[in-house]
């Protein structure tokens, strides 16, 4: 059959207009089959220690980004694989986010030993940002809570309860942050900040990092070995005395040595992986994983794949790394300590990592939460690990000032 | 023929080129058997003498020159003895074990290495005879170390010449034992098709896998409980952990020899080669060891002994490819106060492997009957009939560790093609079969990469009043765009040539086209691929003038 141009086009866009509605109608079944009522109404969901949901907003908003706005949105399809949606989260009845607030301008556009003084100033519009996104476009679905009376408050409130939202949490990932000030650390706790990451990427002049970069495999990196600087042992003191909770991820284990010495408060590794499952100087010692957990810390558990197991590179992680690695990373954490008490998930969702095969939407948590049942065979348990001990470690830690008292 | 000059010295320098960069591995050997060397001699209290190495031994010493056989430096010597880098005794044997592969030795091997090894002593030459050495080996890089490094121990032991020409004729035969340890520890040694036929018509078998796993890495065990991503040839020096690995057992081997040496003599050990044995023999004797050395008859008791660890300390060093391990505390420290883990391989047998891992290559998961009984987990040795999950999920000091890894052959474009097709003729609505011969060129041979020739048969049909034979260049890139529609297509290749018609002499023409091809899939351990390829094609004879285009779908078998 000959088709004319005309009628050429009239059948491309009949065919365009069924796909899109019928995407929208198979989506909107699947978002509805993917809440599971009976649990949601009876029990916490997810409460992630660590996310990044403006984390695209905020490169393409940059001078860069809007210069360059195809670059950096084909930057984005390409390598963010994984997402955060407001609606969807709020749907599946997620009830916490730590939001994790990264500029990777100050981390890249310099040395690894460089501070940017600027970096404070950027900090704060990053925190600004957030509360924009959430009172314009998320104000149905998401709250900002800045203390933990306003958490305990919004977890209070059920996911059929129509008062029901997100509760979101700022929380900094790097203390480069500072830009090597200390004072900013008073401004970032009025504004709410409940969590530094006192390393990232690079040391910038507060403690060794481990490689994080899964395109730069660790036998690429040279072996980090500074540990905590003077700048980042008079971080965590300020912090702990303004009551901002410490967040080991990405530390070396010489950094990491060095926070234990110092610090006197429960710690959180809030996205990080066993060494002993996972062989990478990002990855936790089982020695640490205990010592984190007897001094009531929490442990999330990242959903990147390739953290978790030993992949030889990352396109074999994409290609088998699945929820499974994680849930035998939180099996081996339990063993090792001794209770499923200081587990919690920090997926590091929408911040440009490849997730696991199987789910790459927030919302698609249960997911994870079947293969914990199968797992565990305790709904209190799964329950405990996904939102629980997360969600009560920060009602009982954020704000607390002075030392442990255990 | 200026312009003929011109082109001729373009491509011998490029041939030139290409075979410098390929002799990046003496580089490595080099530098490698001469730290191995400097550092371990120093052991014995060892000071330069002019272009001599003096060694104290007991109340004499030992004069050595630093020219070794007369060709240059130990690192030399292994270098050169170690330059048939792409023959097959010169890999692992695919998914063995190291007993395995040194149950591979045949008598007559072993004897025919020890036999050259003593004539060559007793004669006059400086260095042995490189064709001879060349021809003396097992059919894997481990057996043939092993009867080199042998023959070496035996070369030591001798009380032929003077202790100097002894000691210095030891060192010798070591140096060619060396090349093929250090090659034991190259990640794209170990990793090798099924030797079959086709493979004999071409190295590309040996090549691709050399040069693929060297750079990307395998994950490796060894006897002494130690996991590591191993690389190769051109990365060696690169990677501390790998190159401190294949270092170590290097400096061991070369140890054994001076061990050998002053035992034999009855002269007491250097403190630092005592410690060592002291420290790597756990508590077995020197003089049971070096009996065995000596004489020894089945190779792999060496390996297989009732006891931790080998009689031959070196052997434990030795990697293979994992898949899965079992992992448990050691006492070793890493850094910190953070112990070290101690690894196991898991097994193929149910209950010897933790089941639930997923991605991992089955084909290395190997049987228990291969492995000493001191390299099973001590847990899964214990009770082979329990559930290993049950271990998983409640012992504390063990571990199911998985290494997702590919080591699957890599197929390349280079090499020999056959391809069967049929096209459609669109304009008469036709099918017709053809018939190609394809070969992709390597691209160290022309510094070029993705180009090939071919010929294509084109039968007789209805369009076609005459057979046609098709004469083409062929350009391929792989995985130059990722596009999401099209992921089952790697390569986007193109063709341009000559057709011509074999019943009408005279008739020539255009021959061009377009073409997709799918990823290929191997035959398991043979290094053959099959692909799929869609092709657009154009077949234009000039006179008279006759167009045919046509669809295609082919098989091509690489």
């Amino acid at each position: 059959m000959i088709y004319s141009r005309r009628q050429a086009l009239l059948q491309i866009g009949k065919y365009a207009l069924s796909s899109l509605v019928f995407n929208q109608a198979s989506a909107s079944l699947l978002n509805a089959l993917n809440v599971e009522p009976e649990w949601k109404e009876s029990r916490m969901v997810l409460s992630d220690l660590h996310v990044h949901p403006l984390l695209d907003k905020w490169i393409h908003s940059s001078p860069l980004g809007k210069q360059y706005p195809l670059m950096f949105k084909l930057a984005s399809k390409i390598l963010n694989k994984t997402s955060l949606d407001w609606e969807r989260c709020h749907n599946t009845g997620i009830n916490m986010l730590c939001a994790a607030h990264f500029n990777p301008f100050d981390e890249f556009a310099s040395m690894p030993t460089d501070l940017n003084p600027d970096a404070p100033r950027q900090t704060i519009r990053m925190l600004d940002m957030l509360e924009d996104e959430i009172n314009e476009n998320a104000r149905e679905y998401a709250k900002l809570v800045t203390n933990a009376a306003e958490l305990e408050d919004a977890l209070k409130i059920k996911p059929n309860d129509s008062r029901f939202r997100i509760a979101v949490i700022h929380a900094i990932e790097g203390g480069h942050a500072l830009g090597g000030d200390l004072k900013a650390l008073d401004e970032l706790a009025e504004r709410g900040v409940a969590m530094i990451t006192i390393t990232h990427f690079f040391t910038k002049g507060v403690g060794s990092s481990a490689n994080s970069l899964p395109f730069f495999p660790d036998h690429s990196a040279p072996p980090p070995v500074q540990g905590l600087s003077n700048f980042g042992r008079e971080m965590i003191k300020r912090m702990e005395e303004l009551g901002i909770i410490v967040d080991i991820a990405h530390a070396t284990s010489t950094t990491l040595t060095g926070i234990l010495e110092c610090s006197c408060r429960p710690l959180v590794a809030s996205h990080s992986s066993s060494r002993t499952l996972g062989d990478h100087p990002y990855s936790l010692y089982d020695e640490q994983i205990e010592e984190i957990a007897n001094r009531g810390g929490i442990i999330g558990v990242i959903l990147m794949p390739y953290w978790l197991s030993n992949y030889s590179n990352v396109h074999l992680s994409d290609k088998y790394g699945s929820l499974k690695d994680a849930v035998r990373t939180i099996r081996h954490i339990c063993k090792i300590s001794g209770t499923h008490k200081c587990i919690g998930i920090g997926s590091d969702f929408a911040g440009y990592i490849p997730g696991p095969k199987e789910m790459h939407r927030l919302s698609d948590i249960h997911k994870l939460r079947e293969l914990l049942r199968d797992e565990f065979d305790d709904d209190d348990i799964v329950e405990d690990i996904l939102a629980r001990n997360v969600s009560e470690f920060f009602v009982n830690n954020w704000g607390v000032k002075g030392k442990d008292k255990r | 023929m200026i312009l003929i000059k011109f082109r001729a010295t373009l491509i011998i320098l490029s041939f030139c080129l290409s075979s410098s960069l390929f002799a990046f591995d003496e580089v490595e050997h080099r530098i490698l058997a001469d730290s191995v060397f400097e550092s371990t001699i120093r052991e014995t209290g060892a000071v330069n003498k002019h272009n001599s190495i003096l060694i104290p031994f007991g109340q004499d010493e030992i004069i050595i020159p630093r020219n070794f056989g007369g060709l240059g430096t130990f690192g030399k010597l292994v270098a050169i003895f170690a330059a048939d880098d792409q023959k097959q005794h010169r890999f692992h044997r695919r998914a063995e074990t190291v007993l395995q592969q040194i149950r591979r030795i045949e008598p007559d091997e072993f004897a025919q290495c020890l036999s050259a090894a003593l004539s060559w002593v007793k004669s006059d030459s400086s260095a042995p005879d490189k064709q001879i050495v060349e021809s003396i080996h097992s059919d894997n890089v481990i057996g043939t170390y092993l009867i080199h490094h042998l023959a070496a121990l035996r070369i030591a032991a001798s009380m032929n010449g003077t202790d100097n020409q002894q000691f210095s004729k030891a060192l010798v035969w070591e140096a060619i034992a060396q090349g093929y340890l250090a090659d034991c520890f190259s990640s794209g040694h170990m990793i090798l098709p099924v030797h079959h036929f086709i493979s004999e018509l071409q190295m590309k078998d040996r090549r691709d896998a050399d040069r693929h796993h060297s750079l990307t890495g395998i994950f490796v065990i060894n006897a002494a409980g130690y996991v590591w991503q191993a690389f190769g040839d051109g990365a060696l020096l690169w990677y501390q952990p790998s190159y401190q690995h294949v270092f170590e057992a290097c400096q061991s081997s070369l140890r054994e020899i001076l061990l050998m040496f002053y035992q034999t003599r009855g002269v007491a050990l250097p403190e630092k080669l005592s410690n060592w044995f002291t420290k790597v023999g756990h508590a077995m004797s020197l003089a049971k060891a070096i009996d065995s050395w000596l004489t020894i008859q089945q190779l792999d008791s060496l390996y297989d002994t009732p006891f931790a660890p080998t009689l031959l300390p070196t052997l434990q060093y030795l990697p293979v490819p994992v898949a899965a391990a079992w992992s448990t505390d050691s006492e070793e420290i890493v850094i910190d106060d953070f112990h070290k883990r101690k690894y196991y391989p898991q097994l193929n047998e149910l209950s010897a492997r933790d089941t639930s891992l997923y991605g991992i290559e089955n084909e290395f998961l190997l049987s228990r009957d291969d492995f000493p009984d001191w390299m099973v987990a001590p847990p899964i040795k214990d009770s082979l009939a329990s559930n290993p999950q049950k271990l998983i999920k409640e012992n504390v000091h063990w571990a199911s560790v998985a290494y997702v890894q590919s080591l699957s052959p890599v197929i390349s474009f280079e090499g020999l093609t056959i391809d069967f097709g049929a096209s459609w003729v669109i304009d008469h609505g036709e099918i017709a079969p053809s018939i190609g011969l394809g070969y992709g060129f390597h691209d160290d041979l022309f510094q070029i990469r993705n180009l090939g020739v071919g010929l294509r048969f084109y039968p007789k049909s209805s369009s076609s009043a005459s057979s046609a034979l098709s004469a083409f260049g062929a350009i391929r890139l792989t995985n130059p765009i990722q596009i999401s529609l099209l992921k089952i297509f790697e390569t986007i290749g193109g063709e341009t040539g000559v057709v011509s018609e074999l019943e009408k002499s005279g008739n020539f023409g255009m021959h061009l086209a377009v073409s997709l091809r799918s990823k290929p899939h191997s035959f398991k351990s043979m290094h053959l691929g099959l692909s799929f390829e869609f092709a657009y094609e154009a077949l234009t004879i000039f006179s008279p003038a006759i167009n045919i285009h046509q669809f295609s779908a082919r098989l091509v078998l690489n």
